[in-house]
């Protein structure tokens, strides 16, 4: 409705007013309040909002010259072109590609994201642009989101709340996708125009998404009821979100405290971001760059990127809470105490007269809540002005003189794995090597470093590649995306019950696993995530009852062996030697291999390598970086990430302490190695709270519990620790030395490794490395941190 | 071995001023978890302590630890959710206790967990924690009640009070066995009979051996002389001084029963062995009295030294206590023997 009045001609409005007035008494007390303003304020002439409304092309033609009703013709039909393009790359992934969100479904989404992007850069209506491409993504997301369902309940035949977990899973996914291309982009937007173009081309996409969804009948029940049930899975989507495409999906979603915090504290933030981006002066935009939902206080998490031109700070602020019974006087408090430049909260009367009387509140707040005079466009008003004032400040306080204060890489959510999706990087690397084994059979080892990134990979991989059907699992207990730690349930369900394993366990599993792909006429590539913890539990199984080697553990190796025969399984973890247990009869460590594991890749001068990529997110655009920084970083952490992102974080210290202009943030390889000079040495290292879990990580390795528990990850450091402490400088020995250092650790004598043996399985991990004659560590800060690190005084 | 509110003290000093939003802890328990458990939320007042009970499989497998650790906070989510606000209103951290049968000896070389996205303040946040066990490390000051300092004040007591009467005895049969350690013990013009008189009517005067404190300056007690003793002789003079101290109590090797050495008395141990079973029975005498009296004192002054674990001062504790009546036992004996005629 709110579309309606809003695009609709004016004579025409006031032609049908008083059969739209009627019809706005079917809507709620407080809808109809703000749809009767919307009416007024259009029957009076004047809009709502300061966006132009769509623009009906049939309307337009009417008033229109010869020469204008050319242009119009030839926006209709690349507008045309453009549905029709979109149409028939949606219908080629439903038809074929189906849920392949890792490979086929990112391919197409960032072709069809740049597509609609040039086309609203052309284009003087976007707002048609952005209905036509919500429409196709609507109608694909319905297609796939009722054929999946349906496939789960008639031929998987799961019950109902699985089958709508699945969808769930895969609605998480696909939303994924738009925002990672928009996230690629973000940072390095010139002007307004193509911040437009990025916001509305995104929001497109999303709302396309949700709107399918919402449209699925799931049942007894529908998308739109189910949405408002799981925000978490969605709702930190919001921010991206143009003020009209929020709008639409309220007055679709199914009642409840979302829908009316969406409306009252949403769309007033959405219609402020439009409105801050329509009014900027050329390249001083601001972006939504993360977004957070706090379930726990129902709170909405939005932070716009600021202008490179703000030295001060990177991010803005804005909480929006969505339901008045979670805001209290301690959240307010909170958020005003992390610096948030604008709270949008409905608020009890009691509340608000609290707030009215705390100055540094009154500045921030917006009172959401539709009582008494507020309105949704007064929010609307006052977020705008809150948030103009603050870029305002902030910009004003630019000075290219002025020292750095700011420590960008530390924005980087290390911890955080939803901003996680902002942030990421895509390895190319790791689809590759599944790439040159995903026709073979058997059993692949993949093995590397701790926070290398091999978990965030390998759920990249989980889609089909060519004829196979990759399955994604994990045996870490985590609820980030649900369906992932099916397989180590049912196996722990098995060791718990303790009965004679079924003989087809393994592959009724795997199939269980499938979630609604089809792998029936299909190779299976099954790949196991955090597989030292399947293979220990396996291990204290046995040790607690001898009977189950027979009932439950021999039989799975056995099964995974015989799955092994005509698919493909694939182990990831930390230590290549998990899986030798019960060695008298394991019939499966025989058939393991392990292959090179890849860090983020980089060569010399290679500007759009993986490594190249994620500097570029950690620095952001404020800061600029030449080839020999790139390479100087690399050669430090070998392209591990969590220690590059550590590395940089004390890099970025260290120009503060160094009070390095703001205007001379141009980094080179000079710069790294006058840092390194002073915070690349032992007795820093041993201190920096950046490296603070790596040091714990290694003390622990080093220390006599895990020389009985996890001997090679032991012998592994321990050696490390000596190549370095012999060559502080070179950080590399010869072969022979090596092997010296094997003898007077006694690390054959101690648990049977032979020099050669830890080459073999320390270098495919990525904790050493081979250069000629020359052994030494894979990841040189690993390295000095092993060395900075205390062996653990056990009990 | 721990109390609730000795379990709930520590965990309440261990989250002062620290900033991390969840703390650790790992409890060996033989007695009833779940009695506990409510015993502790009854005594937790206002701080987040969340004791858990872990059953079934896990927190076995080093790999899985934080794993295991966040599949038991999700069995546990209501109990989460109940002080989830109490916790994001104060900046204390969220302490789990976890209470187990089995002691913890795991490597912590988990990866980071991500938790559950309704946990309090560092919902949906991956997160390092490292597992404290408290069975090994709580600490408490000298005084703390588990190091039974009462009991090792009577038992201190009861061996001056041996050693008074055992060395009053063996004056009286032959009064040339006493002056060799009499010369290391002699104040001024004191003789060795007078001295012993004085130390009985002085132990006479205890009315709380419970409570007993013997001090160097008064110098009127046996074990005030030996704690003097003690502090003015080198390690390689001590075997002297025991060979005196043995022949003041006239001990016969072939009566003399096996008495283990504290601890105290082995770290001090000589160079060169004790030249006799009854010199190092007299060396052991030596120097548990002086480490029960210095952990007496250090007690009543327990605000000046740092904290220790618990199961230390409380092993420590035993072991001068079982020593200090060990000792007394056989003295006692040799008491009894010695007035009975052959």
């Amino acid at each position: 409705m709110h579309r309606l009045l809003t695009s609709i001609e004016h004579d025409k409005l006031i032609q049908l007013m008083p059969q739209l007035k009627e019809s706005l008494n079917n809507f709620s007390p407080k809808r109809r309040r703000q749809l009767t303003q919307t009416l007024e304020a259009r029957g009076h002439g004047t809009s709502p909002q300061k966006l132009p409304a769509a623009e009906p092309v049939t309307q337009r033609k009417r008033s229109a010259s010869p020469a204008h009703v050319g242009r119009e013709d030839s926006e209709v039909r690349r507008q045309a072109d453009l549905s029709a393009e979109l149409r028939k790359e949606l219908a080629e992934l439903s038809d074929k590609y189906m849920f392949q969100w890792g490979t086929y479904y990112r391919d197409t989404v960032g072709r069809m994201f740049y597509l609609t992007e040039d086309r609203m850069k052309q284009t003087r209506n976007p707002r048609n642009v952005e209905y036509a491409v919500t429409e196709e993504f609507a109608r694909h997301s319905s297609e796939i989101f009722g054929k999946g369902f349906k496939y789960s309940m008639d031929e998987e035949l799961i019950d109902s709340s699985s089958a709508i977990n699945k969808s769930l899973a895969g609605l998480q996914r696909f939303l994924e996708l738009p925002l990672e291309v928009y996230s690629a982009q973000v940072g390095s937007v010139k002007d307004a125009s193509g911040a437009r173009a990025l916001r509305g081309t995104c929001s497109a996409i999303i709302a396309g998404i949700l709107e399918g969804f919402g449209a699925v009948p799931f049942g007894e029940t529908y998308g739109w009821k189910l949405l408002p049930q799981y925000p978490r899975l969605w709702a930190h989507y919001l921010g991206f979100l143009t003020g009209d495409a929020v709008d639409r999906l309220e007055s679709q979603l199914g009642s409840g405290s979302i829908r009316d915090g969406v409306r009252d504290s949403v769309i007033p933030v959405a219609r402020a971001i439009d409105q801050l981006i329509t009014e900027a002066q050329e390249s001083n935009v601001c972006l939504p760059g993360l977004g957070q939902f706090v379930t726990n206080s129902w709170r909405l998490e939005i932070s716009l990127l600021l202008p490179p031109s703000v030295d001060l700070k990177r991010y803005l602020d804005i909480h929006c809470y969505l339901r008045a019974s979670t805001v209290d006087q301690t959240q307010l408090t909170e958020s005003a105490n992390r610096g948030v430049s604008l709270i949008a909260a409905p608020l009890r009367a009691d509340l608000y007269d609290w707030m009215k009387a705390n100055e540094a509140l009154r500045a921030i707040v917006v009172n959401t809540s539709l009582t008494g005079n507020n309105t949704i466009e007064r929010a609307n008003q006052r977020a705008l002005e809150f948030l103009s004032y603050e870029i305002d400040r902030f910009a004003t306080d630019a000075n290219r003189t002025r020292p750095l204060r700011y420590n960008f890489a530390r924005d980087f959510p290390l911890h955080n794995p939803v901003l996680n999706t902002y942030f990421h990087v895509q390895r190319t690397s790791v689809r590759n090597l599944l790439r040159v084994f995903e026709r073979r059979n058997g059993v692949r080892l993949w093995c590397s470093v701790r926070r290398s990134g091999k978990t965030t990979a390998t759920f990249d991989l989980s889609a089909t590649t060519g004829s196979s059907v990759v399955i994604t699992q994990t045996c870490d207990n985590t609820d980030q995306v649900s369906g992932f730690g099916l397989f180590y349930e049912r196996f722990t369900e098995a060791i718990s019950q303790g009965r004679q394993l079924s003989a087809t366990f393994f592959q009724d599993t795997v199939n269980q696993c499938l979630q609604g792909k089809s792998g029936a006429d299909n190779k299976l590539v099954f790949v196991l995530d955090e597989y030292e913890t399947l293979f220990e539990r396996m291990g204290a199984a046995i040790r607690k009852e001898r009977e189950l080697r027979y009932t439950v553990i021999q039989p799975l190796l056995n099964q995974m062996v015989a799955f092994s025969r005509q698919n493909l399984l694939i182990l990831i973890g930390q230590r290549p030697d998990a899986h030798y247990i019960i060695m008298d009869q394991n019939q499966l460590s025989p058939y393991v291999e392990q292959d090179m594991y890849p860090l983020f890749d980089h060569t010399e001068g290679s500007t759009h390598s993986e490594f190249y990529n994620l500097l570029g997110k950690i620095l952001t655009n404020r800061v600029t970086f030449d080839d020999s920084f790139a390479n100087a970083v690399y050669l430090e952490t070998g392209g591990h990430p969590w220690l590059t992102v550590n590395l940089l974080v004390d890099f970025f210290d260290w120009l503060i302490q160094c009070e390095r202009p703001v205007g001379a943030l141009n980094l080179t390889s000079e710069d790294f190695d006058m840092f390194a000079s002073v915070r690349l040495t032992t007795e820093y290292i041993g201190t920096c709270t950046e490296y603070l879990w790596f040091r714990e990580v290694i003390s622990e390795a080093l220390g006599e519990y895990a020389r009985d528990w996890t001997p090679w990850l032991h012998a592994v450091y321990l050696i490390m620790r000596r190549i370095i402490e012999e060559n502080p400088e070179r950080i590399a020995c010869s072969r022979s030395r090596f092997s010296e250092l094997v003898k007077e650790l006694k690390l054959q004598q101690n648990f049977g490794y032979t020099a050669d043996y830890i080459l073999s399985t320390a270098i495919p991990s990525n904790f050493l490395w081979l250069r000629g004659d020359e052994v030494l560590p894979r990841i040189r800060l690993m390295a000095r941190i092993s060395l900075a690190a205390h062996p653990r005084v056990t009990w | 071995m721990f109390t609730a509110d000795r379990l709930v003290e520590v965990i309440k000093k261990r989250c002062d001023g620290r900033c991390e939003p969840v703390l650790v802890f790992w409890c060996q328990i033989a007695t009833n978890r779940d009695e506990l458990c409510r015993q502790i939320e009854e005594l937790r007042g206002e701080d987040n302590i969340i004791p858990l009970v872990p059953r079934g499989l896990g927190f076995d497998n080093p790999n899985a630890l934080l794993a295991d650790l966040n599949r038991l906070i999700s069995e546990h989510r209501e109990q989460f959710v109940a002080v989830g606000s109490r916790a994001t209103s104060n900046d204390r951290p969220l302490a789990l206790l976890l209470l187990s049968r089995t002691e913890f000896a795991l490597p912590q070389i988990a990866s980071l967990t991500v938790l559950p996205h309704w946990f309090p303040r560092v919902g949906g946040e991956s997160v390092y924690i490292t597992i404290e066990d408290l069975t090994r490390t709580a600490d408490g000051p000298m005084n703390v009640q588990e190091a039974h300092v009462s009991d090792l004040c009577e038992r201190l007591f009861k061996l001056d009070v041996s050693l008074v009467r055992r060395l009053t005895g063996v004056v009286r049969r032959d009064h040339k066995l006493g002056n060799a350690f009499f010369t290391y013990v002699r104040r001024g013009e004191e003789n060795f009979t007078g001295f012993l008189e004085g130390a009985q009517t002085y132990l006479g005067e205890i009315r709380n051996p419970q409570g007993y404190r013997p001090s160097v300056r008064d110098g009127r007690s046996l074990v005030g002389r030996l704690l003097n003793l003690m502090q003015t002789t080198t390690p390689d003079q001590i075997d002297q001084r025991a060979k005196a101290l043995a022949k003041a109590l006239d001990i016969s090797e072939g009566r003399l029963p096996v008495v283990n050495d504290s601890i105290v008395a082995v770290i001090l141990r000589p160079v060169n062995r004790d030249t006799s079973p009854s010199v190092r029975f007299a060396r052991n005498i030596i120097a548990t009295t002086y480490s029960s009296a210095q952990f007496i004192t250090a007690a009543a002054h327990a605000d000046d030294y740092p904290s220790y674990p618990i199961l230390l001062l409380r092993s420590l504790s035993y072991n001068l206590r079982t020593t200090l009546d060990d000792l007394t036992q056989v003295l006692v004996r040799l008491d009894n023997t010695s007035d009975t005629p052959p």
